[in-house]
């Protein structure tokens, strides 16, 4: 059977391959492939681009959120009117100038404790202010801020003049 | 790059005929043979580097044309009809008991399934075993079995004038598409 149902095949494709030219095949297989190899390439950067795209819209932007509110130590003292409401969002903070000016109050941040963070306190970082929420950084943390408590006062509760300290605990989350 | 345009174009030139014979077999008609090889050839000219390092590249040939003459390549074709005397058999002279066969054979094949057709070209044009034509097609043992088995069926249905080709009916009934 198998030798029958051969020479039928054999006989119905005894004419087929005679007008087909081998020059044409190659040159429109060449020409398709290098097609697709460049439309594969395109889908590949596309996809890329729209995956990177959508990456970055999905992930947040983290700034670093200041939320405190100076509070003056002696807050029933009327006579301490410097004091800013609050501290908005800085960006940047730069360090204090050497030059004298008003200053409202010293201010220490530190970040909340957590896993990533075990050690709060090798994280804090200290702060001037003026009376209108600007902050400065005081490159040199505690020492710095030493040398600024004259001006203050240590707790700047009992000092008289213009600028009370807000000693105050911030979270910069 | 030119070393690879004549390796490829000296496989072309010299196995191009067979595997249009096959081409043929599998899509029933000559310009959808002629598309499918293409398309064969195609893919092996995106890899050619590859497939002439190995040495597998009629494999490889042979291996496209079967996958996409039965995973839906056909599909993305419009749909011909086989019906009437093929253009290769029109001519005054043909008329002989050879043609009439030949166009039989030929419609009773394009009524078959792709995968049918498959199978019988793997197991009776290019003398494959059955378990060579399930790898090829990658299906079991049984189903090369029982395609070939349905397949040689309906052939006897649908052109009875050769089925003493096609061997002894079976108890099977096969299923005769209109």
């Amino acid at each position: 059977m198998s030798a029958n149902v051969r020479n039928l095949f054999d006989d119905l494709v005894v004419h087929v391959p005679a007008h087909l030219s081998a020059g044409d095949l190659v040159e429109r297989a060449q020409a398709d492939a290098r097609r697709r190899r460049l439309r594969r390439r395109l889908v590949v950067a596309a996809a890329a681009a729209v995956a990177g795209l959508l990456f970055a819209l999905m992930v947040p932007v983290r700034r670093p959120r200041v939320r405190c509110r100076a509070r003056p130590v002696a807050r029933r003292d009327r006579r301490w009117t410097g004091i800013p409401r609050g501290l908005n969002i800085q960006w940047p903070v730069r360090e204090l100038p050497d030059r004298p000016g008003p200053l409202a109050g010293l201010l220490e941040t530190t970040r909340e404790y957590s896993d990533e963070n075990p050690s709060p306190d090798s994280m804090a970082r200290w702060h001037v202010f003026s009376a209108t929420g600007r902050r400065w950084h005081l490159p040199h943390g505690p020492d710095h801020a030493t040398s600024t408590r004259p001006v203050a006062g240590r707790d700047a509760s009992g000092i008289p003049g213009r600028v009370p300290t807000a000693r105050t605990s911030c979270t910069i989350s | 790059m030119g070393q690879v345009h004549e390796g490829f174009h000296e496989f072309v030139a010299t196995r191009s005929a067979v595997l249009a014979r096959t081409a043929y077999l599998l899509a029933g008609d000559r310009q959808l043979a002629e598309d499918l090889l293409q398309e064969a050839l195609t893919r092996v000219a995106g890899r050619w580097d590859k497939l002439a390092a190995t040495g597998d590249v009629e494999p490889y040939v042979r291996r496209v044309l079967y996958t996409c003459a039965v995973d839906g390549w056909r599909r993305r074709r419009p749909t011909e009809v086989l019906d009437g005397v093929p253009r290769e058999l029109d001519g005054p002279g043909d008329v002989s008991e050879v043609v009439a066969r030949r166009v039989v054979l030929r419609d009773a094949l394009a009524r078959l399934t792709p995968r049918q057709r498959a199978v019988l070209v793997l197991r009776f044009y290019e003398d494959r075993t059955e378990v060579e034509t399930a790898q090829f097609l990658g299906c079991s043992v049984n189903t090369v079995k029982s395609q070939t088995r349905h397949a040689l069926g309906r052939l006897r249905v649908l052109a009875p004038e050769l089925a003493d080709a096609f061997g002894p009916a079976e108890s099977v009934v096969a299923e005769v598409r209109p």
